[in-house]
């Protein structure tokens, strides 16, 4: 049986009932609605003969014979998936199903037609790959499908754990911070018993009167003096190395997530948007150290001097304690309630505020559009919309906040009253001595303050629990394109391509490349032509290994890009695009980007050769002028030309033109063609023109059409098969004729 | 013969028309799909065993602006435009009939009567819910941009899966379901 979905006990008995010989069929599919389109279950059955459908709610069996099988298809709807059967010349909608078992339909289908062809299926087979969609645990989908971690499973402690471990790392100063945050607390601990019990009963109210001396009072007001200055100076010494290593801890995660982001596939970007992820690396780890400098250490400190200071009171007064704590239950159900709202209030403003951001971020890039249609007030009222939700979401933390903690404040206040009004009777009863009242006193006010600590620090708990989260999201993210351990350099790269049937969908519902197949020999150079959209960038994409193809295979000089080492590829295959980028840099960086240990020679070289070198002498500091990044502007085809140069300089074995020369005049474009001719000798090159002029080099010519090659062969043979090429040949012929007149 | 030639290639295959109950009128065909006949753009009677019909404004506007289109590949299910249909309420009843059951289908979004049960951990939504279409475990992520309001007073939310859901009143539901959906508004 092939791994797809097992049948429970009720469908193979009812197989059974109905005489269907279960031992014949292969695969298993449950769908999750039924004809009528409600959720229910209904399963389709596979075997070499026969093909089975059943409705688990009335148990309606239909069979079908394989002989008469013409074929089948997915009709991918909007949110559902219709599975249509081609069945002795006519169509027939059999079942259904929600986008949750899409990717199990789909290997239904490709599992049916291999029956179809003859094939057999092997239960390794790649197909059954990326199916464990569901936490083995609580049995919930994963959230983020490329992550396989179960969010809903996973705890908070060892979120927190984890985002210790970037502080543990640096033992020095974790070691001075706690040993200072104990000392403290000795001290802390010992100054109330100093001022009160020292300073009052024992030097100023001795209980023999002659014992009253002098120099015993300085000695008191003294040590008083010396436990405060004690006590500032570990606190100076504990917040520096504190500082320290919240700052290096913060470092070091901006830095993770910097590189892990990285090494993410392209996929993870455009699932993001720009703004969101900057918010992620900055605002979040912030948060985080904001949480680690001024919580943690505090933590430490206020739940020993809680314990202890709980433990005098009740030792030296019980009923004076027992007042003191009347009000911590009555706080502690406030907390309970409040802090889960005030959690979801942060979520909210977090949400709202990076939608801010994504929209300034956005408004920034295209402000060339915005003032091109005359938008700035539009853009203006839109930005205020979201600044007014913000607010919003904003208040709501502030009256959430306002409303949980003065409550809280004045508890405390009150039952700080009764004690002195308490101590108050029981001095003038003289059943306590002032001394040791004052002593209360000030142990009451050691005892309250951690407690509005505590309420504050759940607070922010929560609000680094929530960036930690989103922090990890980033690192846990698994790169989808993912280098096998195994992977290692062919020797000998000549830079053969051959695509076997490859089929490619960013989104299941839109295929983009569908059973492409090709071979691009050595040193051959290749165009692709086709409308835009019809997939040709996408084939570049997938032989960069950008993405990784969804069926079929890709391979150079006979190995699957899956098997090469990443750095491999992208040494030997150089692109050059329609989408140019400029770094913030130097002409020099920007053209040495790809292999920073050229030569000058060789920089001048490629820049000449791409025709940049002229401009680039005319930039004020010649190749050491700063451009990119906002700094100074150049042309389209100035910047397209910097990245020829980058592109010729890595002098790679695969060259692929991406509508490279598009934003060039005429003129230019020849010039570059040239280079390029001379240049390419000998290497692989694939050129994607919609201009035919741009492929008049190439060998071979292949049009693609609806993610298919529809047309392949040389110009003259493309020519005299009129079929697409030929369309675009004499309109663009036509287009020059009506120019000329 | 050459001019001729490149005429005929220039010759589009098919004119997307109006279409009306005066030119054609659709079908629920055997197999359960929707066919049609109709006047083509050359003033033919043409008969298609399967046609596919899409919304312009699938969340605004309905029932008005569907694309009649050829089925195309095996996966995409989009072909050439055969036509447009202006209004479906001005269509005979059994077309209709026929090209709702082809609409319901392909815009499956159950409406939600009832939250049943609710839980947020981690920006994380568990949403427990009766829909129209019967009961669902449903899981939403980023809920500021995945459950959103329209101007008409629908919620429209879409799961971690791509499936959508509607609540078209949400003053209509249970307090306690209110209460859950609420935060996210």
């Amino acid at each position: 049986m092939l791994p797809l979905d097992k049948p429970s006990e009720k469908i193979l008995q009812l197989l059974d009932e109905r005489s269907v010989d279960t031992g014949s069929i292969d695969i298993y599919l449950k769908l999750d609605l039924n004809a009528e389109g409600r959720y229910g279950v209904v399963w389709l059955f596979l075997s070499k003969k026969h093909l089975y459908c059943l409705e688990d709610e009335n148990e309606k069996l239909s069979i079908w014979e394989m002989e008469k099988v013409g074929g089948m298809t997915i009709d991918s709807l909007c949110t559902t998936n219709r599975v249509v059967l081609d069945y002795d010349g006519q169509s027939y909608a059999i079942a259904m199903g929600t986008n949750a078992v899409k990717k199990k339909l789909f290997c239904f289908v490709e599992v049916l037609q291999r029956y179809l062809e003859g094939e057999s299926v092997d239960d390794d087979d790649k197909i059954f790959e990326n199916f464990e969609m569901y936490c083995p645990k609580c049995g919930k989908p994963y959230t983020d499908r490329q992550r396989k971690v179960c969010i809903d499973c996973l705890d908070k402690k060892a979120l927190y754990s984890r985002v210790l471990k970037y502080f543990t790392r640096y033992k020095k100063q974790m070691v001075i911070v706690i040993v200072t945050a104990l000392l403290s607390c000795v001290l802390t601990m010992v100054s109330p018993w100093l001022t009160g019990k020292l300073l009052f009963d024992m030097v100023l109210n001795p209980k023999e009167p002659n014992d009253f001396i002098r120099g015993n009072v300085l000695l008191g007001v003294g040590s008083i003096f010396l436990c405060a200055a004690g006590l500032v100076l570990l606190q100076i010494i504990r917040r520096r190395a504190n500082a320290t290593v919240s700052n290096l801890a913060t470092r070091d995660m901006k830095h993770d997530v910097f590189r892990n982001m990285q090494n993410l596939s392209l996929s993870f970007f455009n699932n993001n948007q720009t703004g969101k992820l900057i918010t992620r690396v900055d605002t979040d780890a912030l948060n985080i150290r904001g949480f680690f400098n001024d919580s943690v250490p505090a933590l430490i400190i206020n739940v020993i001097t809680f314990i202890c200071a709980a433990v005098m009171m009740f030792i030296s007064n019980p009923q004076m304690a027992l007042v003191v704590f009347i009000p911590v239950p009555i706080i502690v159900i406030i907390l309970r309630k409040g802090l889960p709202r005030l959690d979801m209030a942060y979520t909210l403003r977090h949400g709202k505020r990076s939608s801010m951001m994504a929209m300034l971020n956005d408004n920034l890039v295209g402000i060339r559009v915005v003032k091109a249609f005359a938008k700035e007030d539009a853009e203006s009222a839109r930005f205020s919309r979201l600044a007014e939700k913000y607010n919003k979401a904003s208040l709501k933390v502030n009256a959430l906040h306002l409303l949980v903690f003065p409550l809280i404040a004045y508890l405390i206040r009150v039952s700080g009253k009764a004690v002195w009004g308490l101590g108050g009777i029981m001095v003038m009863d003289k059943a306590m001595g002032f001394g040791e009242f004052l002593t209360f006193i000030e142990l009451t006010m050691l005892i309250f303050s951690p407690l509005t600590f505590f309420s504050t620090v759940a607070d922010s708990f929560t609000n680094t629990l929530n960036s930690a989260q989103r922090v990890f999201d980033v690192l846990d993210a698994v790169p989808e394109i993912r280098e096998k351990p195994d992977a290692h350099e062919p020797e000998n790269f000549r830079g053969g391509i051959s695509f076997d049937n490859v089929g490619f969908y960013y989104n299941a519902n839109r295929p983009i490349l569908k059973n492409v197949s090709f071979e691009v020999s050595p040193g051959e150079s290749i165009g692709l032509v086709g409308r835009t959209g019809a997939g040709k960038t996408t084939i570049v994409n997938l032989i960069l290994r950008l993405y990784d193809v969804c069926s079929g295979s890709i391979k150079v000089d006979g190995v699957d890009v899956k098997d090469l080492p990443k750095d491999f590829i992208r040494k030997n295959m150089a692109v050059v695009s329609q989408e140019v980028f400029i770094f913030r840099g130097t002409v020099m960086e920007n053209i040495r980007y790809a292999k920073p240990e050229a030569t000058n020679e060789e920089v001048i070289a490629a820049a000449k050769a791409a025709n940049a070198h002229d401009f680039i002498m005319n930039l004020p500091a010649g190749y050491e002028t700063v451009i990119g990044g906002g700094t100074r502007a150049l042309s389209g085809g100035e910047k397209q030309r910097v990245s020829i140069a980058r592109a010729l300089l890595m002098d790679p074995k695969i060259l692929i033109l991406d509508e490279a020369t598009a934003a060039m005049d005429t003129e230019t474009e020849r010039l570059i063609q040239e280079a390029i001719t001379n240049l390419s000798k000998g290497k692989t090159t694939i050129t994607i023109a919609h201009r035919l002029s741009t492929l008049k080099d190439c060998d071979t010519l292949y049009v693609i059409e609806n993610g298919r090659i529809a047309e392949r062969g040389s110009h003259k043979e493309l020519l005299d098969q009129k079929g697409i090429f030929y369309k675009l040949y004499t309109l663009q012929i036509d287009a020059m004729k009506k120019v000329i007149g | 013969m050459e001019e001729k030639n490149i005429e005929q290639l220039f010759e589009p295959k098919r004119v997307s028309i109006e279409l009306t109950k005066d030119n054609a009128s659709f079908k629920v065909n055997e197999g359960g799909l929707v066919s049609m006949d109709f006047v083509n753009h050359k003033g033919e009677q043409e008969h298609l065993d399967r046609v596919v019909i899409f919304r312009s404004f699938p969340i605004t506007n309905p029932d008005e602006f569907l694309s009649v289109r050829e089925p195309d590949s095996k996966m995409a299910g989009r072909g050439k435009e055969l036509g447009m249909i202006r209004r479906l309420d001005d269509m005979d009843e059994e077309s209709r009939k026929a090209i709702l059951v082809e609409l319901n289908v392909r815009y499956f979004s159950p409406e939600i009567t009832k939250i049943k049960s609710f839980k947020a951990k981690f920006g994380y939504q568990y949403w427990g819910v009766v829909t129209s279409s019967g009961e669902a475990e449903i899981v939403v992520t980023n809920p500021f941009v995945n459950i959103r309001m329209l101007e008409d007073g629908r919620v429209l939310m879409k799961d971690i899966e791509g499936n959508n859901f509607v609540i078209s009143k949400v003053g209509a539901l249970d307090a306690q379901s209110r209460k859950y959906i609420e935060i996210y508004l």
